[in-house]
């Protein structure tokens, strides 16, 4: 092994330091057994050694200055006995509970021929050793000279400043250290050489932790991506003549051919961070066992949520944006996120979960951490390529401690077997042929009124479909009235159009109490209900929606909820009902037959067009007369027109909310205090901390603190040699205000 | 007794006072009964100007100078009153007290309510708009039957 730097590591056995490595210094002299511990300029760390000219791709290494683990053996790290080195583009796990952030260089690749990063040449003592130091230190190593290279040579800039060029196809065999310092933004320039689209890549570094990523190809094989649409690959057999290719990609992905939802980036408060980006080695590579997804360990240390961006959907060439779905995880301080490609993702949302995975399938997750998985050794095993499968957002809650969660009536009303709905397009031609079957019917079979078993007509606009099995024939009283000789099909209602909505983020402006009541009120518009307050706690929160629907009786109640819990809830009304009772019918029917006596007094006989309809409706061929058919007509009109009248008449069932009116999208109005000439945190007049204090109500040491201290019931029986009067004195200017500064040198 | 004098550039509710460099170290001496707390002695220094706190090493205290006299010989009469902020800082520092407000951030209650804080009685308007629950399309007929 080759390391680079102009630092020194010290060597350390049975607690003595036998030797200093200084630049490019070889540890190869030492066994794994031999080297007890070594430390970087005085600093202990652990050691990732042996890597040897068989190690294939690339390794990303690394670790945490404070946080040293022991060396098992060159493959091997920690206790656990981690896998660390792996041929291929290497996978890489540290121990767990170990803070540590990967920073993985892309390079970019243009069309045929890619851009080539010729490392190795044969020569196993030539790696690529990119170092990176923590902040504080600002350390730069550069200590191998930079060259521009040959085809495919580029200029890699810190924050957009050309820091130095590097060979990306280099044949001269040099060592080349690349170094960056801890939040530079490197992006690569423009390295297409055949004048191909290029996507610069950029990364953040964002954590101070030493890294370094070592790029050791083997025996000159090559390591490929082809044309850049289908999965890495490389050729059966060394390649000679050339020089080790690897490939790289990071916003991109591979979920063209692996079929993964695969990362698409990191974020953390808007910039994109370190290089999660994680793939994974199609299994159909059989030429070795890089059957492991890779995984890539992150570590929050500011305490904002980190964001993934997930590709939508496979992409269809380098460097194209597709859709992406924002999630948040990791969102406290000091947690470890951990992204799997390949064997599945690991969120930390609320929990971490687990991918179950079996036979090489992810089967499910969990949030205990003791299930068996595959996951515990995934370096033995094959993980296929799976769709992740995030842990559902949200949900009401079932099971909580409160009495109130809300029960749908979805399925029970639709299967009661006493009567059952059809839900129709608003408008559909199909009223009209129920309306004409329904009254043709009648008239046929007088003893009956198909008309009274209609319970309910509404028009409902609901926050989703309403559930239907499809179509069936609309049956009534267990009678088929047909339209034009046909049974009229119809999509049978199965439940409730319930709905869920959000969740939606409510942000904090103040940082403090003046986020929440009597200062910021919150309230949500509700459709179909109104507006509604809610409770102030939700400021910073997530508030979600769901309605519980009944079509049955057009109402809806609408419950907020707030971290699974109830905090609101309104009820409302999601349609309209039609007044089509059987009395309008009867009245109408009333006149059709007072109608058809009349004729049948006036014994005018029937036309032959009319009386050919009567004899196919009634079937038994009666005669009647004009007059009486006139008037029969006229009766059927007015009752189709009381019927199509009915249909569109509203009158005063409309209340306030009606989903006819108002703002048909959720909305969460929150009025609060504006800052003033205050743009900073805390946001209050400059001084206010100094002459009047921030409240505070915590016991503190008074040393812990500094600037003004107003204390409460000081105690002073502690300080000995002080008089009764001195101590009251001390008492009395700790209540009243003590200037806490540091004690002089 | 050694008496030494002081500039103090602090004020007195600070718990560790800029006291600076020591102006003098001069012998004192007690006249008749004498306060440790309100004490005055008669020093040998006639420089008025130059101190307005002195520390008397045997008693282990600070004090503020509330009167200075010249005496013949070139010597002085002071007076001081006990500063016992200054005298015990060190043990002050060391005090766990409940703390009811504090400049200092890291022991700020943001959450909760200061009253002192101004609080812009204009407000202003946030919104969140969230999904369109009702449709644009013309809905559903629901026909119900026995």
């Amino acid at each position: 092994m080759s390391i680079t730097t102009d630092s020194y590591y010290d060597v350390i056995y049975n607690e003595e330091v036998v030797d200093r490595i200084g630049l490019s210094k070889t540890l190869d002299n030492y066994t794994n057994e031999e080297i007890a511990s070594m430390t970087f300029c005085g600093t202990e760390f652990s050691l990732i050694k042996n890597i040897s000219q068989r190690e294939q791709g690339v390794t990303l290494l690394g670790w945490d200055l404070a946080k040293p683990f022991d060396v098992a053996d060159g493959e091997h790290i920690g206790n656990g006995g981690k896998y660390i080195l792996s041929p291929g583009i290497s996978p890489y796990q540290y121990p767990n509970g170990m803070p540590f952030n990967v920073v993985w260089i892309a390079f970019e690749y243009g069309i045929a021929p890619p851009i080539h990063l010729n490392i190795h040449e044969g020569n196993a003592s030539h790696c690529k050793i990119i170092t990176e130091f923590d902040a504080p230190k600002y350390e730069y190593q550069l200590t191998a000279p930079m060259e521009v290279g040959g085809i495919g040579a580029a200029s890699w800039n810190v924050d957009d400043a050309p820091l130095y060029t590097t060979p990306l196809y280099n044949h001269d065999g040099h060592d080349n250290t690349l170094v960056y310092r801890i939040n530079d933004n490197v992006t690569t320039g423009s390295l297409a050489p055949n004048g191909g689209a290029v996507v610069p890549y950029m990364f953040t570094v964002v954590n101070d932790y030493f890294v370094l990523l070592l790029l050791c190809p083997y025996n000159n094989q090559w390591y490929s991506r082809g044309n850049g649409t289908g999965a890495p690959w490389i050729p059966d057999g060394a390649v000679t003549g050339g020089g080790g290719y690897i490939n790289y990609d990071w916003e991109t992905s591979f979920g063209a051919s692996c079929n993964v939802a695969t990362l698409a980036k990191l974020s953390f408060n808007g910039e994109a961070i370190s290089f999660p980006y994680t793939w994974y080695y199609s299994e159909n590579y059989n030429g070795n066992d890089w059957g492991a997804p890779l995984d890539c360990f992150g570590y929050n240390d500011l305490g904002e949520p980190i964001e993934v961006y997930f590709n939508g959907a496979p992409e269809d060439g380098w460097g194209s944006q597709r859709a992406v779905t924002l999630k948040t995880f990791c969102k406290n301080r000091d947690q470890i996120y951990k992204l799997i490609a390949g064997g599945g993702i690991k969120f930390k949302t609320d929990k971490v979960y687990k991918p179950i995975i079996t036979d090489g399938w992810v089967t499910g997750y969990t949030d205990d951490m003791n299930t068996p998985s595959e996951l515990d050794d995934w370096h033995g095993s094959t993980i296929h390529t799976v769709a992740p499968s995030p842990p559902s957002p949200p949900v009401p809650p079932t099971g909580d401690e409160d009495n109130n969660d809300p029960v749908s009536t979805t399925g029970a009303p639709f299967s009661s077997g006493l009567c059952h709905y059809y839900a129709l397009t608003a408008g559909s031609v199909l009223l009209e042929h129920i309306s004409d079957a329904l009254g043709t019917w009648d008239i046929e079979n007088t003893h009956k009124d198909l008309y009274k078993n209609l319970v309910s007509c509404k028009l409902i606009k609901p926050p989703a479909a309403i559930p239907t099995t499809g179509s069936a024939p609309f049956t009534i009283y267990g009678v088929k009235p047909q339209y034009e000789g046909a049974d009229i099909t119809l999509p049978v209602v199965t439940g409730n159009p319930d709905a869920s909505f959000g969740p939606y983020t409510i942000d904090r402006k103040f940082g403090d109490f003046r986020d929440y009541a009597p200062y910021t009120r919150v309230s949500i518009f509700l459709p179909y209900c109104g507006w509604c307050d809610l409770p102030s706690h939700v400021v910073g929160r997530q508030v979600s929606v769901k309605y519980f629907t009944d079509i049955i009786a057009a109402t809806c109640k609408a419950v907020v909820f707030c971290n699974n819990n109830i905090i609101a809830e309104a009820a409302g009304v999601i349609g309209l009902d039609i007044p089509f009772v059987a009395d309008n019918v009867g009245a109408k029917m009333q006149a059709v037959t007072a109608g058809m006596i009349a004729a049948l007094g006036g014994g005018i006989q029937l036309g032959a067009g009319i009386g050919t309809m009567v004899s196919t409706k009634s079937g038994n061929g009666a005669k009647a007369a004009l007059s009486g058919a006139s008037q029969y007509l006229s009766g059927y009109s007015q009752m189709a027109m009381a019927f199509n009248e009915n249909t569109i008449e509203i009158s005063g069932k409309n209340g306030d909310g009606c989903c006819l009116s108002g703002a048909t999208n959720i909305i969460i109005k929150i009025v609060r205090p504006k800052k003033g000439a205050y743009t900073d945190a805390p946001y209050v007049p400059p001084g206010y901390g100094h002459n009047v204090g921030f409240v505070s109500q915590k016991q503190v040491k008074v040393s812990s603190v500094s600037g003004l201290l107003i204390a409460d019931n000081v105690d002073t029986s502690g300080i000995s040699g002080a008089t009764e009067a001195e101590r009251a004195e001390i008492k009395r200017v700790l209540e009243t205000g003590l200037i806490v500064n540091a004690a002089p040198e | 007794m050694t008496v030494t004098l002081y500039n103090n550039s602090s004020a007195y509710n600070v718990l560790h006072k800029n006291f600076g460099q020591a102006i003098a170290s001069v012998t004192a001496t007690v006249k008749g009964s004498c306060s440790v707390d309100n004490p005055t002695l008669l020093i040998n220094y006639q420089t008025a100007a130059s101190f307005n706190y002195f520390y008397v090493s045997d008693w282990g205290r600070y004090y503020k100078v509330t009167n200075r006299m010249l005496v013949p010989g070139e010597h002085m009469m002071i007076s001081g009153v006990s500063d016992p902020i200054a005298s015990f800082a060190g043990s002050i520092a060391g005090l766990d007290v409940y703390a009811v407000r504090c400049e200092d951030l890291t022991a700020r209650s943001p959450e909760l309510a200061d009253p002192a804080v101004p609080v812009e009685s204009d407000m202003q308007l946030d919104k969140v708009t969230g999904d369109s629950v009702i449709g644009t399309g013309s809905g559903y007929i629901v026909l119900g039957v026995v």
